[in-house]
């Protein structure tokens, strides 16, 4: 048994060996990497190709949306400048046919007009060389030279009436302490004077911060802002007008007038800032919106801040969700790997618990029929080895029958041809003692005392035989005979002594001493004669060399005990030429149950001289 | 294997505060705003004051600042000055004409650590905003590089230096008052001198063409008039946005703020409107 299991053994450790130089990743680590390495291409397929297209779409969006409130700021000035021009042209169509006389009625309805819109300072109309024909307002009103030399009056003149015009913010001084900073729209007018065509010149003041409210609450974001040229290209509304007037802050012109219509791009204090700019219909001003990106983008850029957090906690997850997985999956397999490591280490009492996948459950499965199938394998080698024990015994033990029966048969023949029917008798008896025990029952194991006895008896018939050419002594310690042992080990290593140890040449008798008794854990037999001993080269091969000069003896004895129990137990032999001969029997103690020992307890047998 | 498993639940927790904390609200990124400014007066100093305040509080707007305003005496001094600190006051602003008054409401103020700046007038070893009175001289003296006679009346002598760095070797320098038929042009460094000049000259006593300091509220009608054809306008506008600045970022120094030079065929344009026309807007 102990064989095959030393081979099973060696197979797997070689297994073993094959499996450790396998350096290769793990099922754990393949399944997590390649989940992690499709989310990873994911991830960045993501952030590398969607989200720029993501964020250049959400720019251009933001722009877009920054153009339609500057378009819808440029409409509703435009609607704001539509409004007064119908006013100033209302005003024009209520001029009187009799330019020189009906002058209060004119007033009057101008009045009415400039309470209908309270961001009207004052209308007037002034004829050609810049007399006062009427006004809203009744304060003297500067000089006709005066009027000649202001701005809106020259342009709207030479004009002639097909365009409006719209001065830039100043302060109105026609009136006489009547200040007001005013944006004025000015439009000649034909009418009929003597009978001559001749030109005149509607004006109406507006103030300023009309204007400037309407692009004021623009939403361009918190910092963004809108302004508006004049076709010049100078400032006429801004929301920091005063500061800029005052040189404590600027605008940057230059982007915005490298296009007319259109959008733009410039950099103020670090900040990219876009700007768009639409002409206002009728005024030909354009209306600027700046926006700053950072503001405006602001919706972007937390929208990729989200989709970067939710793609980051996504693969993070991934993570978990893969590992779990490969956990799962794997831990049967690490369950299966264990148990084969245990019968790697010689443990086949195992089986693993059929879980987890179908290909999971069959390989485990398939591994335990394999396992019962070698545990079988390995039940049939010990029995047959078990079988091949006993028959190798058997055989051992039947050799030593036909030379002792021979020579026994020989000796009462022998006797009885000489009428020694007494000594016969004797000797008959004590052969059938002896092969009483030897057969005992079928028994491979014996007690001492019947091994002794046996022993006794086979002296017994040989002191018969051999006269008084030897002599002997059986010394038993008492506890040691209900000892078990292996049978018919004590009595070949007598016979062999009374064969070759006894010198013919020497007068004296061969003494033979026998003992036996308990050492520690061991059961010792001894067999010592003072007889011509044995020669240091046969001693040396005398346990190894096969049955030959010492017959069936020394040998095979030898190895029917370290067949039943070990290499650790045998023969031990000390001899000296002409001295004698020690051999020593050391067997494991093997104490009788107690039901046997009762039922076969004898009294110890102190030896004897026959 | 545990590893990882381990590894799992700390991931597992990063995405929870990632969640938590990366998805919450983003906080409105804006720096908070200061504590209230407020601009300590002496006295209504009307015009002057309302650009001033004007100024101020478009600094203040521009960072979410609010800005009061507190008259204060000798005898309300302390009760002012504790009062805006309670109220958390960053900024103060002070015009205040009185010496004295100014300094001990400049230091009460700075003992309570909140940050001042002295309109107006000079202050040793503190913020102010103050017009550069050098430049002055020379603004109106540019006026007067065409004219080969010079009159410099009234007392200023900061102004006279600056005034004098400008005019050339070759133009006569008088200090007196020219008669009706001189020739040159009358440069008065003083708002009490324009204000005489102006006078003899729309009684006709003079006819030499006139730079001046502001006279007040004369200044539209005389301009408009041609008795004045210069007239150097202090900032006040600027100076309460400048100083605010100043004193909200806790600045030290000294500021010199330049006078511009308004002549008649400018004086109502948008860019002069605060100047001559302060109560327009």
């Amino acid at each position: 048994m102990s064989s095959a299991v030393k081979r099973l053994g060696h197979f797997l450790r070689s297994i073993r060996l094959e499996r450790r130089k396998d350096t290769g990743r793990s099922l754990h680590f393949v399944l997590i990497a390649s989940f992690l390495s499709c989310m990873g291409l994911l991830l960045i397929f993501v952030l590398l190709m969607l989200v720029p297209r993501l964020s250049a779409l959400l720019e251009k969006n933001a722009i877009e949306r920054t153009k339609e409130t500057v378009m819808q700021s440029v409409n509703t000035v435009d609607n704001y400048v539509d409004h007064l021009l119908s006013t100033l042209y209302y005003a024009t169509t209520l001029l009187p046919a009799d330019m020189d006389t009906d002058t209060a009625g004119w007033m009057n309805q101008m009045e009415l007009v400039k309470r209908g819109n309270s961001s009207i300072v004052a209308m007037a109309f002034f004829h050609a060389d810049g007399s006062l024909f009427g006004a809203t307002t009744g304060d003297q009103c500067a000089s006709p030279e005066q009027v000649r030399a202001m701005t809106w009056f020259q342009k709207a003149l030479e004009w002639g009436g097909t365009v409006t015009y719209f001065s830039k913010p100043h302060v109105q001084s026609l009136f006489q302490d009547q200040y007001a900073f005013v944006i004025t729209l000015a439009r000649a007018v034909h009418y009929q004077k003597d009978g001559r065509l001749t030109q005149g010149v509607v004006m109406m003041d507006i103030e300023y911060s009309s204007f400037s409210d309407l692009t004021e609450n623009l939403a361009l974001g918190a910092s963004g802002y809108s302004y508006i040229l004049s076709r010049e290209g100078e400032l006429v509304v801004h929301p920091r007008l005063q500061l800029i007037y005052h040189g404590l802050a600027e605008e940057d012109l230059n982007a915005v007038n490298q296009f007319l219509v259109g959008q733009g791009r410039d950099r103020v204090d670090g900040r990219e800032r876009v700007l768009i700019s639409a002409t206002l219909n009728q005024t030909r001003w354009r209306l600027v919106g700046v926006a700053y990106i950072d503001e405006i983008l602001a919706l972007q850029n937390a929208f990729v801040r989200i989709i970067s957090i939710v793609l980051l906690c996504a693969a993070m997850l991934s993570f978990c969700v893969a590992s779990v997985m490969a956990y799962w999956v794997t831990r049967p397999m690490r369950h299966l790997e264990d148990t084969m490591l245990r019968v790697e280490a010689g443990d086949l009492n195992v089986a693993i618990e059929e879980q987890g996948f179908r290909e999971i459950r069959a390989v485990s499965a398939a591994f335990n029929h394999m396992i019962a199938r070698i545990r079988a394998l390995m039940d049939q080698i010990v029995q047959e080895q078990e079988k091949k024990r006993l028959y190798e015994l058997n055989a051992l033990q039947a050799q030593i029958n036909p030379h002792f029966l021979y020579n026994t048969l020989d000796s009462i023949i022998w006797m009885e041809e000489r009428g020694r029917s007494r000594e016969a008798i004797t000797m008959v008896s004590a052969l059938a003692k002896l092969f009483r025990i030897s057969i005992s029952k079928g028994r491979s194991v014996i007690t001492v005392r019947e091994e002794l006895e046996h022993v006794r008896n086979y002296l017994i018939i040989q002191k018969m035989r051999f006269k008084d050419k030897f002599t002997y002594d059986i010394q038993t310690q008492e506890e040691a005979l209900e000892e078990r042992t292996v049978k018919l080990i004590v009595q070949p290593l007598v016979e062999n002594a009374i064969n070759h140890a006894i010198d013919q040449t020497q007068p004296e008798a061969l003494h033979i001493v026998i003992k036996a008794f308990l050492q520690q854990e061991d059961l010792i037999f001894t067999v010592a004669d003072d007889g011509i001993g044995i020669a240091p080269e046969i001693l040396q091969n005398i346990l190894s060399t096969p049955a030959g000069r010492s017959g069936i003896g020394i040998k095979n004895v030898h190895e029917r005990i370290q067949l039943t129990f070990g290499p650790g137990y045998g023969l031990h032999i000390e001899s000296e030429e002409d001295e004698g001969t020690v051999v020593t029997i050391r067997l494991p103690r093997n104490r009788r149950e107690e039901s046997e020992s009762s039922a076969g307890k004898a009294k110890p047998t102190q030896g004897g001289n026959a | 294997m545990r590893k990882s498993i381990v590894l799992s639940m700390a991931m597992v927790l990063c995405v929870l505060a990632l969640l938590l904390f990366g998805l919450a609200p983003e906080s409105v990124n804006v720096v908070s705003p200061p504590g209230p400014a407020v601009l300590i007066v002496q006295d209504d100093t009307g015009a002057f004051l309302l650009q001033v305040k004007q100024g101020a509080q478009q600094a203040a707007s521009e960072v979410g600042c609010a800005l009061g305003q507190e008259t204060v005496t000798k005898d309300t001094l302390t009760e002012t000055v504790t009062r805006w600190e309670q109220r958390g006051a960053s900024a103060a602003l002070l015009l205040i004409e009185d010496a004295n008054l100014r300094e001990e409401t400049a230091t009460a103020f700075e003992t309570s650590g909140i940050h001042v700046v002295v309109l107006r007038d000079q202050r040793a070893n503190g913020a102010y905003v103050a017009m550069d009175e050098r430049q002055v001289g020379a603004l109106l003296a540019e006026f007067a590089q065409n004219y080969g006679m010079v009159y410099l009346l009234g007392e200023a002598p900061q102004r006279l230096e600056g005034v004098m760095d400008v005019l050339t070797p070759t133009q006569a320098i008088l200090s007196a008052t020219p008669a009706p038929e001189e020739q040159g042009c009358m440069i008065a460094l003083t708002e009490e001198e324009t204000h005489r000049l102006a006078i003899l000259r729309a009684s006709g006593e003079v006819t030499a063409p006139l730079a001046g300091m502001d006279p007040g509220a004369s200044r539209v009608a005389w301009m408009a008039d041609g008795i004045v054809d210069a007239l150097a306008m202090d900032t006040p506008y600027a100076m309460g946005y400048t100083a605010l600045k100043m004193a909200l970022a806790g600045e030290r120094k000294a500021c010199l703020l330049p006078y511009r030079l308004v002549v008649k065929q400018e004086m109502y344009t948008a860019q002069n409107i605060k100047l001559m026309f302060p109560l327009l807007h």
